[in-house]
């Protein structure tokens, strides 16, 4: 793990202004995608929220800025936002069960896309515009890489710590068994407002660095619900529930988008689609799982495994 | 005077809103899946009818039944090949894998159909009835009366005949439904295709008096999510019911808060009526 982070550190010193930027875009995925993991990992609860914090955090710093306020703090005082509103909306929304609460979030974020449309603190649909930031095109990509970077790695340690964590073997008893969970004396609600709350805080922090970086945002832009669906297939890809799922899936989802599409952007989306539905169907608990059961029983046995994962859960 | 136009628009939305979720609340109601391509099924039947029109002439309300055979074939197919492989897996898998092909289709539907807006403009277009100074379009009407007929017929089918019976018994209890011989594969397919040719066919109806355009699919999708949650899942009348709130609401809302914040207030009315009454106003404690 030390040589991946000491990797991306580094790579800026070798690489041309362009590859940072891909890496940039990496990485943010991978922090909507761990950030998705508290909550839709863990607690299994499929939340489409990712997409309403990452607006709610790219709007903070958008409006902060505007007033002078340095950009970093804009990063902490959206996050803290995000997690305030999270708190709000956690404690209705978390006594919804399956669809319910998929729905009521997708509708939070919807509804946080039609207020930035019709709100005049936000530029409305209009959008708004940030101060550009001074420096050359190699100071300005490295300061939001590093920027985006940190954000990230700030959400694999919480996310680290929070699965060796009490918090975390609660969050997977509620997701395998609430009523059970309860029982055994876990205050359910309370575990799942701390999971929901995290699972905000991060991608606000995210859609902060988005925002000074693209310098102008649009409701349609930042509360694409695209950003919420990114974060479950990637973690899905990876292996839901688990650390590093999240990250390896959006690594080799992002990097493979790139290298195999990259030029026929008006695929981009037929080959996403593509993607989900062999995954879905395929390697419905992940690469990582995959990998594990290769490493027991060989490469020969992929056709094997694969078979058997399209036939576990059918009619 | 003012109110009384309002309030016949509403009801006449609706109606054809009402028909715009009922296929989606069967599918999710029997087979617990939140299907996204139901959108991508109101866009695709939209387009029959608009290209059966443009090309051959064909009334718009003749092509209904075209529309919904077509699309009942591909969402038998769709399920029977795709969906039941992960029936039993975890809920949102079936969400996901569904929002995989909406993907893929809207992007062929763009690239073949192109992204115009496209309507429907039959001769009869513009009629409308005047009284006391409401005016009541006619295209409006007949889509208001046949989008009401056809949740009638699949109440009728869900209630009276052996299949719909079937459909029943598989929701309420998946086990004892096979053990009494039911064919779980094929009844959630012949499920899922009439979820598709109901969507379909309101498509078609939506495409006369309404724009439509390959991604409109995600308006159709997300009022469908409104109206089921506010009417409440597992019984018919409650789509009629949260098609008819939201008609009201939309309308009204539009009225008082400025036309601009009329999609907000569905959301606002969905996120309201979850925090309520979870089941929503027509549905059962405990339906999921």
């Amino acid at each position: 793990m030390g040589m991946g982070l000491f990797a991306l550190i580094l790579m800026p010193s070798f690489s041309e202004n362009d590859g940072i930027r891909k890496w940039m875009d990496i990485l943010m995925i991978a922090i909507l995608a761990m950030s998705w993991n508290f909550i839709g990992g863990l607690t299994g609860y499929p939340s489409f929220a990712p997409a309403a914090f990452f607006g709610l955090g790219a709007y903070v710093t958008a409006i902060l800025m505007n007033a002078g306020f340095n950009f970093f703090l804009t990063l902490a005082i959206g996050s803290a936002f995000g997690g305030l509103i999270a708190l709000l909306l956690g404690i209705p929304i978390l006594r919804l069960r399956g669809h319910y609460f998929a729905i009521a979030t997708f509708g939070v974020a919807e509804f946080f896309r039609e207020l930035a449309d019709n709100l005049r603190i936000t530029g409305g649909g209009d959008g708004i515009n940030l101060p550009q930031i001074v420096g050359g095109p190699d100071y300005f990509t490295r300061f939001f890489y590093f920027s985006m970077l940190g954000v990230a790695v700030l959400t694999f340690l919480a996310q680290y710590f929070v699965t060796r964590h009490r918090l975390g073997y609660g969050l997977v008893a509620i997701r395998e068994n609430e009523d059970a969970a309860a029982m055994t004396g876990i205050d359910t609600t309370k575990y799942k407002i701390i999971a929901f709350v995290l699972s905000s805080i991060f991608p606000a922090m995210g859609g902060g660095v988005y925002a000074y970086r693209a310098a102008f945002l649009e409701p349609i832009d930042v509360f694409d619900i695209i950003f919420s669906i990114k974060a479950i297939v990637m973690s899905m890809l990876g292996g839901v529930g688990t650390v590093m799922g999240p990250l390896v899936g959006s690594f080799l989802m992002e990097y493979l988008a790139d290298y195999l599409w990259s030029e026929f952007t008006e695929f981009h989306s037929l080959m996403l689609g593509l993607i989900i539905v062999l995954v879905v169907l395929f390697l419905p608990r992940g690469l990582m799982a995959l990998f594990q059961e290769l490493r027991l029983k060989g490469w020969s046995s992929l056709g094997v495994i694969l078979r058997s994962n399209i036939q576990r859960f059918r009619v | 005077m003012l109110y009384v136009q309002i309030l016949i628009n509403s009801i006449l939305l609706g109606g054809i809103y009402a028909c715009i979720a009922v296929g989606f609340s069967l599918v999710w109601g029997v087979m617990n899946i939140l299907n996204v391509l139901h959108g991508t099924f109101l866009m695709l039947g939209g387009y029959i009818t608009f290209w059966l029109f443009k090309l051959y002439g064909v009334d718009p309300f003749l092509s209904l039944p075209i529309s919904a055979i077509v699309m009942f074939v591909v969402g038998y197919t769709v399920q029977r090949g795709l969906i039941n492989k992960i029936v039993r897996a975890p809920m949102f898998m079936s969400l996901i894998l569904t929002f995989g092909l909406q993907m893929l289709v809207v992007r062929l539907a763009i690239y073949f159909f192109t992204g115009d807006y496209r309507t429907v403009q039959p001769s009869y277009a513009s009629f409308s009835l005047s009284y006391f100074g409401l005016t009541i379009p006619f295209v409006r009407v007949a889509i208001f009366v046949l989008g009401v007929a056809l949740t009638g017929i699949l109440f009728w089918f869900m209630a009276k005949t052996r299949t719909g019976r079937a459909i029943r018994a598989t929701r309420m209890d998946l086990d004892s439904a096979q053990l009494m011989g039911v064919n779980i594969g094929n009844i959630y397919a012949i499920t899922y295709g009439l979820g598709a040719a109901v969507a379909a066919t309101s498509g078609s109806l939506v495409s006369v008096g309404f724009a439509i355009s390959p991604v409109s699919d995600v308006e159709f999708l997300s009022k469908s999510f409104i109206i089921c949650t506010i009417g409440g899942l597992g019984n018919i009348s409650g789509a009629l019911a949260g098609g008819l709130i939201l008609g009201l609401a939309e309308n009204f809302g539009a009225l008082y808060f400025g036309p601009g914040l009329q999609n907000a207030i569905g959301y606002l009315l969905l996120i309201l009526v979850l925090f309520v009454r979870p089941s929503g106003l027509l549905g059962r404690k405990g339906f999921q």
